[in-house]
């Protein structure tokens, strides 16, 4: 099965790093949707359907956590697992992420294999 | 603020951790050796800097030798240097200060909310030059090229 995933980040760059380290962790990827801000993301799922979604913290216009507080809030999108990619992984930020709804967290910096497991782990693959 | 010598040498230790484990893992660069700032003062670094807040205040400046600028957005973007262009070097430069400013708060304060700025390119290390005495600042010779980096933390709440 090929998944469909959205990135969320401010950073071209660190869009452009996650899309490579998807294509190496060895899962097949759909569609690779991108945005820049929580907001943007909103308007892209308003649109079309994603498997998983991979968010920043600090994001311009709205942030990963009023993104979060808003994709909860959306009956439609409360099965899709967001995984949020931050460098920001304090104790205490990683409790209030996953409290706001997370499913995963993967540190910056982080290695395809890790990605990987995280991943395979909200999205429930087996490899049986 | 005073910090003991202790502390010094935690934050020390915190930007060596941050800034070879970031290298190696998103660049795939090693730090050869820590040098001296001013071994590598004649060179042209590219610059950024971002400030945070929270738990404490302060702010990281970073600072990356041209000569290695790109091979680092080639590495980290996955395109030969020549396909390069300034915005996406310069993007490179910025997400790098951003890892590098979480990694070290991470560390440092690990049960601790931080609100991270947005990293942003500057013209020059001045601002770093001018506090040095306030901040802890180190080199790392990655071998083709250097990254300098000033962090400042102050820990106490301000008054309000």
């Amino acid at each position: 099965m090929a998944y469909d995933v959205l990135i969320v980040d401010d950073s071209p760059a660190m869009r452009s790093f996650i899309g490579r380290v998807l294509g190496l962790t060895g899962m097949e990827i759909g569609e690779r949707l991108e945005a820049g801000h929580g907001r943007e993301a909103l308007e892209i799922l308003g649109r079309s359907w994603v498997d998983v979604i991979l968010t920043d913290i600090n994001m311009p216009v709205m942030n990963g956590e009023e993104f979060l507080e808003q994709v909860a809030a959306r009956g439609d999108l409360k099965t899709v697992p967001v995984v949020v990619v931050s460098t920001d992984s304090t104790g205490t930020r990683v409790e209030r992420m996953m409290s706001l709804g997370a499913k995963g967290y993967v540190k910056k910096p982080f290695s395809p294999e890790s990605l990987r497991e995280e991943l395979e782990r909200v999205l429930e693959v087996s490899h049986g | 603020m005073v910090e003991s010598e202790n502390e010094r040498a935690q934050v020390a230790e915190c930007l060596r951790q941050s800034a070879g484990e970031v290298l190696e893992t998103m660049f795939f660069l090693s730090v050869e050796r820590e040098a001296g700032w001013e071994e590598v003062a004649h060179k042209e670094h590219l610059y950024a800097e971002m400030d945070f807040q929270g738990a404490a205040e302060g702010r990281l400046e970073l600072a990356v030798s041209r000569d290695i600028a790109p091979v680092l957005a080639a590495g980290f973007l996955g395109k030969e240097e020549p396909e390069l262009t300034q915005p996406e070097i310069e993007g490179v430069v910025c997400e790098l200060a951003n890892m590098l400013c979480g990694s070290v708060l991470s560390r440092l304060e690990s049960q601790s909310l931080f609100q991270l700025g947005a990293p942003q390119m500057t013209q020059s290390d001045l601002e770093c030059l001018s506090r040095m005495d306030a901040g802890h600042k180190c080199v790392f010779d990655l071998g083709l090229g250097d990254v300098k980096l000033c962090f400042w933390m102050w820990r106490e709440a301000r008054a309000a």
